[in-house]
C-alpha cells in the first residue's frame, strides 16, 4: 500500500491513513509539514493531535468509514510555516511578480511582499475511504495550495480594499448628500463663470425651480444683480476660502418674486489645479426684512408723535396767547377807561373778547376733532342730504361770523338726486376750506364756490385768488400742525386740512388742489354720489 | 483537570474585524492593517472555566476558526461550518451592509448546526458614537434571530467585550444540554 500510494501521489500529495479510532496507522514522508503539532503525527497517535480541522466532524468520517458518504473535503487550510518549507518563497516570488505585470503596474505593497514570504502554508484535505484487509480504513490526503492560495490572498486584498473603499466612499458621499439636503439655507455651486452645478432642497423651494431648471443654467436667473456677481468674480481671482459673509442681495424666484437673500460666498478649489468654483450660501431674510420695515415705520410713527406733541404745544401756546392778550387788554381798557367810554365803543371792546374766546373755544373744537380722527374714533353716519341747500346754509352761517363779509359764489350745477353723505363730516371739509379761503385772501377778492355731479361723483371746487401756497409746502400741506411758510401773522391751527383729508377718505373720496403764490388756490373735493 | 476541545467559528463579511478579534483574544494584540483572510486558519486557545458546576476544574481548549470573510463573489463554504459548536456572527457597525448581512450568515450556521449557538458581535465599536451604536443594537435586537445567546458591541481595537463574547460561548458549549 506505502509503495503504491507513494508512487500515486508523489509528488504532489502527502497522505495518512487512519483506522476507525482515528489512529494514525500510515503517514507519507512529508506529511509532517502540514501538521499543526508535527512531533504529535506519529503513528499510533490520535490524528486530531495534528490535524485538530478533524476535531467536530467525527460523525462525517464515520460515515466515510462506513461508506455512507463518499468523502468530505476541506479546502485553503491555513497553517503557521514549518522551518523546511520556507523553500517555497523563491519561486512564489517569481509568480508573484509576473502577476503584477499583467495586473497592472503597480509594484505589490508592503503587504502584498509580506505574503509572497508567507508565514503560512496553505493545504487542501480530502478524506476518503479505502479497505485493506477486508477492513474500512480512512485516507486523508494533502495537497499543498500555497501558491494558488497566496495568489488568491492578493487578488482578494486588492478586491476587498477597494470595495471597503468604495463602501466608505458611497457612505461619506450619502452622508454629505444628507447634509446637504437637509441645510435650512440654499446651497449653490457654480463653475467659476456663474454655471449652476450644484444646488440643494432649499435653493429649489426658495427659488421656485426645480433641480433640473437650474442645473446647467447661469446663477443670474435668480441673481439679477450684476454688480454683486462681478464683485464677487473680482473677489474670487484675489482670493479664496470665504469671500463674503451676509450680503444681502435681492433675488429673482421663478414666479418673478423679488426676496431679500444673505448670501454668503466662498471658492472652492476643484480637482483641477487652479480652476475653482463658487459655493453660495443663501438665507431668505424676507420676513426680517419685512419686521425690520415694520419698525422703521413704527420708529418714523413716534418720531412723527414727538413732532406732534411738540409742534401741537408751540401751535397752542401761541394760538392761545393771541385771543387770551386780546380779552386780557379789552377786559384792562374796559376797566380803566369803560366809565369814559361810549356805549359803542365798548361795544366794540366786548365784541372783541367775545371774538377771541369763540376763537378759542374753535381751536379747541379743532383739536378734540383731530384727536378723534387721530385715535380712529371719527364716525361716518351717511345720511340722504339735499345738496343745494346745505351748502347754501353752510355760507350763510360762514358769513355770519365775519364782520367783513367776503363775496361767496356758490354755483350749483347739480342735478345731485339721492346723496348720501355725513352731514357733520361734509361740514368740517366744506367749512374748513372755504374759511381757509377767506382768511387767506385779501378783503374783497370773489371766492367760487361750486357743487356738481358727475360720472357718479360730487364735485365741490374752492377756488380763491389768495395768497397760494408756496410749492416747497405742497407736499406735506396735509400733515397735521404744518403750515405754509407765507402764513405771516394769520392765525390758524395747521389742522384743518388734516381734518378734511380724514373726513374725504371716510367718505371714500380724494381731495386735490392747484396752488401759485400770489394768484390762488383751488381746492377740488370728489365724493362718491352714495 | 479534564480538557475538551471544541470548535467555533467566526463568520460574517469580509474585512469586519474576525481575524483582528481573534488576534486580540488569542494573542492580546491589535493591528490597524488589514490583511484579507483566503481559507480558514485555526487558532487555539484554551481556557479554564473553574467555577463551573458540573464539573470542576474543567478546561475548553477552543479551536477557534477564522473563515474567509463573505464577499458578493464568494459565499461562505458550509463545508468549514460542520462540526461546529458555537459561532460568533461578526459585522462592522461602520458598514451597515454587514449588519444587514447578520440573519443570513446566522442562518446558514444553523442550518448546518441546528444545535449550536451564535453570538453576534458589532465589531468597529470605537469607530462610531454611542448613540448610533444603541440605534444598531436595537436594529438587531427587533429581529428574532434562533440560537443566538448574546448581542455585544466588541472593539478588537480597544479589546472590548471580546474577552467576554468567547467566554460566554464558552459557558455555553459546556452547559449541560
Amino acid at each position: 500500500m506505502t509503495s503504491l500510494l507513494n508512487k500515486l501521489l508523489a509528488p504532489h500529495h502527502e497522505y495518512l491513513t487512519l483506522d476507525r479510532d482515528l489512529i494514525v496507522l500510515e503517514t507519507s514522508c512529508r506529511a509532517k509539514r502540514f501538521a499543526d503539532c508535527p512531533e504529535q503525527l506519529i503513528l499510533g497517535n490520535d490524528v486530531r493531535a495534528s490535524f485538530p480541522e478533524l476535531i467536530g466532524i467525527e460523525d462525517i468520517l464515520l460515515d466515510i468509514l462506513l461508506g455512507q458518504r463518499t468523502s468530505f473535503e476541506l479546502k485553503g487550510i491555513a497553517r503557521s510555516r514549518q522551518e523546511e518549507s520556507l523553500l517555497h518563497s523563491a519561486s512564489l516570488s517569481d509568480r508573484a511578480e509576473e502577476f503584477n505585470a499583467w495586473s497592472d503596474d503597480r509594484r505589490p505593497s508592503n503587504t502584498e511582499l509580506s505574503t509572497l514570504n508567507p508565514p503560512l502554508l496553505y493545504f487542501d484535505l480530502y478524506i476518503s475511504q479505502y479497505q485493506e484487509d477486508s477492513e474500512n480504513r480512512l485516507i486523508i490526503l494533502l495537497e499543498d495550495v500555497t501558491e494558488t492560495m497566496v495568489l488568491q490572498q492578493i487578488l482578494s486584498q486588492r478586491i476587498n480594499e477597494a470595495n471597503l473603499l468604495l463602501s466608505s466612499l458611497t457612505a461619506s458621499k450619502n452622508y454629505i448628500n444628507r447634509v446637504v439636503t437637509s441645510m435650512a439655507d440654499a446651497l449653490l455651486v457654480t463653475t467659476a463663470s456663474g454655471v449652476v452645478k450644484t444646488i440643494n432642497q432649499s435653493a429649489q423651494q426658495l427659488f421656485g425651480y426645480s433641480q433640473d431648471e437650474l442645473i446647467q443654467k447661469p446663477i443670474s436667473l435668480i441673481l439679477p444683480n450684476q454688480d454683486f456677481l462681478q464683485e464677487i468674480n473680482n473677489l474670487a481671482e484675489s482670493n479664496s476660502g470665504e469671500l463674503l459673509k451676509d450680503r444681502e442681495v435681492i433675488c429673482q424666484t421663478k414666479t418673478g418674486d423679488k426676496i431679500f437673500v444673505a448670501f454668503s460666498c466662498s471658492v472652492i478649489q476643484t480637482e483641477i489645479d487652479g480652476l475653482q468654483n463658487l459655493v453660495y450660501i443663501g438665507r431668505d431674510i424676507s420676513e426680517r426684512k419685512r419686521v425690520e420695515a415694520e419698525m422703521l415705520t413704527a420708529l418714523e410713527r413716534e418720531r412723527e408723535l414727538r413732532e406732534l406733541k411738540s409742534n401741537f404745544i408751540s401751535m397752542a401756546s401761541h394760538e392761545f396767547r393771541t385771543p387770551l392778550t386780546a380779552i386780557f387788554s379789552s377786559s384792562e381798557l374796559l376797566q380803566y377807561y369803560g366809565s369814559n367810554w361810549s356805549e359803542d365803543k365798548k361795544l366794540k371792546y366786548y365784541q372783541r373778547i367775545e371774538g377771541a374766546v369763540k376763537r378759542m373755544a374753535k381751536l379747541l373744537d379743532d383739536v378734540l376733532l383731530y384727536s378723534k380722527v387721530e385715535a380712529g374714533k371719527l364716525e361716518f353716519n351717511p345720511k340722504p342730504i339735499v345738496l343745494e341747500k346745505f351748502c347754501q346754509d353752510l355760507i350763510e352761517e360762514i358769513q355770519l361770523g365775519i364782520d367783513e363779509k367776503p363775496t361767496i359764489t356758490f354755483i350749483y350745477s347739480g342735478p345731485c338726486d339721492k346723496v348720501c353723505l355725513d352731514e357733520k363730516l361734509l361740514q368740517h371739509i366744506l367749512n374748513n376750506l372755504l374759511t381757509n379761503a377767506i382768511k387767506y385772501s385779501p378783503q374783497d377778492t370773489p371766492i367760487c364756490f361750486s357743487c356738481s355731479c358727475e360720472n357718479g361723483e360730487i364735485i365741490f371746487e374752492i377756488q380763491d385768488e389768495g395768497i397760494g401756497i408756496p410749492l416747497e409746502d405742497q407736499r406735506r400741506l396735509f400733515e397735521s400742525f404744518h403750515r405754509a411758510k407765507n402764513v405771516g401773522s394769520i392765525p390758524g391751527t395747521g389742522l384743518g386740512l388734516a381734518i378734511v383729508q380724514k373726513a374725504v377718505e371716510l367718505h371714500g373720496g380724494t381731495v386735490t388742489f392747484t396752488s401759485e403764490v400770489g394768484i390762488g388756490t383751488t381746492f377740488r373735493v370728489a365724493l362718491p354720489l352714495n | 483537570m479534564s480538557t475538551i476541545s471544541k470548535k467555533i467559528c467566526l463568520v460574517g463579511d469580509f474585512g469586519v474585524g474576525k481575524t483582528s478579534l481573534i488576534r486580540r483574544f488569542v494573542e492580546g494584540q491589535f493591528s490597524d492593517q488589514y490583511l484579507s483572510t483566503v481559507g480558514v486558519k485555526i487558532s487555539r486557545k484554551t481556557i479554564g472555566l473553574e467555577e463551573l458546576e458540573l464539573e470542576k476544574k474543567q478546561s475548553l481548549q477552543m479551536l477557534i476558526w477564522d473563515l474567509e470573510g463573505h464577499t458578493k463573489f464568494k459565499a461562505i463554504a458550509p463545508t468549514y461550518l460542520q462540526g461546529s459548536s458555537a459561532a460568533i456572527v461578526v459585522a462592522d457597525v461602520s458598514r451597515i451592509e454587514t449588519i444587514e448581512r447578520i440573519p443570513e450568515h446566522i442562518q446558514l450556521f444553523t442550518s448546518v448546526n441546528p444545535k449550536s449557538s451564535a453570538i453576534v458581535a458589532l465589531n468597529k465599536s470605537d469607530l462610531i458614537d454611542e448613540e448610533k451604536l444603541q440605534k444598531l443594537v436595537k436594529l438587531i435586537q427587533n429581529q428574532e434571530l434562533k440560537q443566538v445567546i448574546g448581542l455585544y458591541t466588541t472593539s478588537a481595537k480597544t479589546g472590548l467585550f471580546v474577552d467576554e463574547i468567547f467566554q460566554k460561548l464558552a459557558y455555553k458549549i459546556l452547559e449541560p444540554v
